[in-house]
């Protein structure tokens, strides 16, 4: 009984840890599953390779990262623009260039996915929170003040199936960013699961080494 | 071989040092497992140990090129990502194992003497601890990272007469940068050792007094039972619960002791919306942000960490078994454990004026336990004589007498 308190409590404080994350004010995302799957991340890489890297970077992804994905190295060549395969992403918009037209810099979106809370889904939320004023102006509900445009045009757009397709690649862009900022999350949750099951067979056996060697005491 | 361990036996105590210290080792046959958490707390300061020297290898301490070694090492080093999640999951797992050490070492009333210099080293242990953390926290050099250095280390500027000079000088700049950074990682490295090194004062400590239990009085030889294989299988076993609690959170959620600001680099121009401190310093930072003087605040925050070490004196009750045996006393650790969580709840919140004076009473009822405890013990003390001591404990205190006079007739 006294064991169970004990990793009663152990596991009460690790959960206690992030009363700071719950505290973070709870903003109005939407509630969806961004995938996994090697095709989504994929069809999302290609849409930020396309759209996104206009105007940001992805340094710390570099292009042959991108095979771990699928792509093979024919399919990176047209994005490499004169860079090497082992340099990083980066943005086709010089900073010069960006800073006259935004007045700052687009943040690097290599760990944006780890950088919000909920980031995949804030990512996903923020792409479509677009929305078009009385006075025509667009405004993003999520974020008002961010500088980007509404890059999908999802704001505009009134053909059901164009805003379903729109919302298909904010979710596959979501998926790429997710996989950019952690690249090792399959690999860590495949191991973690080996590692746990030998900590469980070991733990097992320790307490049957333990329970027959204080039944000498009898 | 045999030869070997003479000839070293006779230059040094090998033989009767494993003898005495780790197999005959008396341990009392009584300990429950929250008598475990001590081994637990060396465990997890030998893999912040390793893990840390094996980070070290690959970390860069500059202001232009930490950031992007801790990626480098996130994304390129073999197995990075898990060497960096063990290390900062292990800190937090730290904190956990030591504070449950403190709040049995709490309830059983184990800093009693003649353990005083246990519980003072302990002490000295938990404020090495809690610096190391600090400087560790910077070195990522990402946003929280950042403004945390810069709130901490400002509130040196309530130093009297020579605060400002005081700050500059602990940050070897007018605000946190490359030299503060520097620094930080030269202590960062440098402090486990001393807390290696304490740890061995600490142990010392212990098998010369011998572990206490929850009886609360020294037990008789015949209530002690060897070390070696009793408690090293038991503490094996701990091990092993504790390794899967502290892998499930390494292997399937170690970004929830990473602020996700902290993803984000330094950057001395934009102040986060919120800064917030890791989970284990909110108590003491919302007894901080309670006080509306900074001065006042600042040493409140300091008295709030280091008044466990008064407890020796605080508590009066002659009473044995801490708050086993004694229900004004049971009451009073649970109200103060539920204090410290509510402390923990609030110093994670924005402040609001409702949260403010809620953060205030809690603060008041945390030291309010502390300066009522001898006046409380010692009125517990004359009421359950007065009621008559259950005959389970009057028989402690009897065994206890007889074991002291004993030891005194030899």
């Amino acid at each position: 009984m006294k064991l169970t308190n004990a990793t009663l409590i152990l596991l009460l404080t690790f959960l206690l840890a992030p009363t700071q994350l719950l505290a973070s004010e709870q903003q109005a995302l939407r509630d969806v599953e961004i995938g996994h799957q090697p095709e989504e991340i994929k069809r999302g890489a290609l849409v930020a390779l396309n759209l996104c890297v206009l105007c940001h970077s992805l340094k710390y992804v570099k292009y042959h990262n991108l095979q771990e994905i699928g792509f093979l190295p024919n399919e990176i060549e047209p994005f490499l623009r004169g860079r090497e395969m082992s340099q990083g992403i980066l943005s086709s918009t010089t900073h010069e260039s960006a800073n006259d037209l935004f007045g700052m810099v687009p943040p690097d979106l290599s760990l944006m996915a780890k950088a919000r809370q909920n980031g995949p889904r804030y990512i996903y939320s923020l792409l479509l929170a677009y929305h078009e004023q009385e006075n025509s102006a667009i405004e993003n509900t999520l974020f008002p003040d961010v500088k980007m445009p509404d890059v999908l045009g999802y704001s505009v757009e009134e053909d059901e199936t164009m805003r379903l397709e729109m919302e298909q690649m904010a979710l596959d862009v979501s998926a790429f960013l997710a996989w950019a900022a952690d690249p090792r999350a399959e690999e860590r949750r495949s191991m973690g699961k080996y590692v746990i099951a030998y900590l469980v067979i070991l733990t097992l056996m320790l307490y049957l080494v333990k329970r027959k060697t204080w039944a000498r005491l009898g | 071989m045999s030869k070997i361990i003479q000839w070293i036996d006779q230059r040094f105590p090998l033989t009767t040092f494993v003898k005495h210290d780790l197999g005959e080792y008396p341990t009392p046959r009584n300990l429950s497992y929250w008598w475990n958490f001590g081994f637990l707390a060396g465990f997890v300061l030998v893999v912040q140990i390793i893990s840390g020297i094996f980070l070290a290898m690959h970390y860069k301490a500059d202001a232009g090129l930490a950031f992007d070694s801790v990626d480098h090492i996130m994304r390129e080093v073999n197995y990075g990502w898990l060497i960096r999640y063990l290390h900062s999951t292990g800190a937090s797992a730290f904190f956990a194992v030591i504070y449950i050490h403190m709040a049995r070492t709490l309830y059983y009333g184990s800093y009693r003497a003649p353990r005083e210099l246990m519980w003072w080293t302990g002490q000295v242990l938990l404020l090495m601890l809690m610096a190391t953390a600090f400087m560790g926290y910077l070195l990522p050099w990402g946003q929280m990272s950042y403004w945390g250095a810069q709130v901490i280390t400002s509130l040196f500027r309530a130093t009297p007469f020579i605060g400002d000079e005081i700050v500059i000088w602990l940050r070897g700049d007018f605000a946190v940068g490359d030299a503060t950074l520097t620094r930080f990682y030269a202590l960062h490295y440098l402090f486990p050792f001393l807390i290696f090194g304490m740890v061995m004062i600490h142990l010392i400590a212990l098998h010369y007094v011998k572990s206490s239990n929850p009886s609360g009085i020294n037990l008789a030889a015949k209530d002690n039972i060897p070390f070696h294989p009793y408690f090293t299988v038991k503490d094996l076993y701990g091990l092993g619960l504790f390794l899967i609690i502290y892998c499930l959170f390494v292997f399937f959620s170690p970004e929830l002791f990473i602020e996700p600001e902290n993803n984000i680099p330094a950057n001395p121009m934009q102040t986060p919306p919120h800064i917030v401190p890791e989970w284990y310093f909110l108590p003491f930072y919302a007894i901080l942000r309670s006080v509306p003087d900074l001065l006042g605040g600042v040493l409140a925050m300091g008295t709030s960490v280091i008044i466990f070490a008064a407890m020796p004196y605080l508590d009066r009750s002659k009473i044995p078994g801490g708050a086993r045996y004694r229900p004004i006393y049971r009451i009073m650790f649970y109200l103060f454990i539920i204090d410290v969580a509510v402390l923990t709840y609030l110093g994670a919140q924005p402040p609001t004026e409702l949260l403010t004076v809620v953060g205030q009473v809690a603060t008041f009822i945390y030291f309010a336990a502390f300066v009522s405890l001898p006046f409380v013990s010692k009125a517990e003390e004359k009421w359950l004589r007065r009621r008559g001591l259950p005959p389970a404990i009057e028989e402690l205190i009897r065994c206890e007498a007889q074991e002291r006079s004993a030891k005194s007739g030899k």
